[in-house]
């Protein structure tokens, strides 16, 4: 790993993590419990295009433990852990298959980092009534998920000119 | 596009036929999840309170209510008024129990995912028990 490669990984986890403070600030009305705008995702999605697959999983994982540890505490780790693998694995194998671009990649990862975290929460709760929110989950993460690819999509158009 | 904002090298296409088979299926499960949840749905009876997977007591919801369960992890009060269900007051964290919209027809459920507490409305006239209290 060269030092260009360390300070990339500094950079995008560092980034990652404002993201999902910046999304804390933005006030959002809660119809749904685990509704999220997932801006993070935006950083990981970028990270999956400019780095690699790899360098994405470990920045996500960091990203999930320290604001978890930050902004969360303990209990809701759970939860965005969950959601992060589980987003984390559909967006590698999506990727890998090429046949989507990264606006696709980024819908999936919106979509199933809300499954993961609805699927946790129903087996904590030990009720499978959490599933009544998956349609609601479905529509709000299709949208935010497009938004967040198109931004990625601008953003990586900088970046690949600029380094 | 702004010049300010550059797009990536492989140009204008912004989405493969693959990205839009996937925003496609998505919205059809969850359309389908939606119409299952939405026929199923009728005017509730009893709104079933679990804690942890466990019966903590069912509510009529032709009775106006304010009932307060006790959890290992502290309280919640639920209200039930003009047969709707929603809970008053808690002193959970996140207070996304007390801020959900109030519900009333059968599959609707409030969770407080901090006390593992979970309000479900379900339906008939009669249930096997008014309340049960542990």
């Amino acid at each position: 790993m060269g030092e260009k490669n360390v300070a990339y990984y500094g950079l995008f986890a560092a980034l990652a993590i404002l993201m999902g403070y910046v999304e804390l600030l933005i006030p959002l009305p809660l119809l749904v419990p685990g509704m999220k705008l997932g801006l993070a995702n935006v950083i990981i999605v970028i990270v999956f295009y400019f780095m690699d697959t790899r360098a994405a999983f470990f920045i996500s994982l960091v990203r999930v433990l320290l604001s978890g540890l930050l902004f969360a505490g303990f209990a809701g780790l759970l939860y965005s852990l969950a959601g992060a693998v589980f987003s984390f694995c559909i967006m590698a194998l999506l990727k890998r298959t090429e046949q989507f671009s990264i606006i696709g990649v980024s819908i999936a990862g919106g979509v199933f980092h809300n499954i993961g975290q609805i699927l946790v929460a129903a087996m904590v709760v030990e009720n499978i009534r959490m599933m009544y929110y998956v349609p609601f989950l479905l529509f709000f993460g299709v949208s935010t998920g497009a938004v967040n690819g198109i931004m990625a999509k601008i953003s990586l158009g900088y970046l690949n000119r600029r380094f | 596009m702004l010049p300010f904002f550059p797009m990536s090298e492989e140009g204008q296409k912004d989405m493969k036929k693959a990205d839009k088979i996937l925003i496609l299926g998505l919205l059809m499960v969850a359309l389908a999840f939606a119409v299952f949840f939405f026929l199923r749905a009728e005017e509730g009876g009893y709104a079933r309170i679990t804690e942890d997977g466990v019966l903590k007591a069912e509510l009529s919801l032709s009775e106006d209510v304010l009932y307060r369960v006790e959890t290992a992890l502290g309280f919640n009060i639920v209200q039930i008024q003009d047969g709707y269900v929603t809970v008053h007051e808690a002193d959970c964290r996140d207070q996304i129990c007390v801020e959900h919209k109030k519900i009333h027809l059968t599959g609707e459920s409030i969770v407080c995912l901090p006390h593992k507490l979970v309000i479900e409305i379900v339906g008939g006239e009669t249930a096997e028990f008014d309340m049960v209290v542990e």
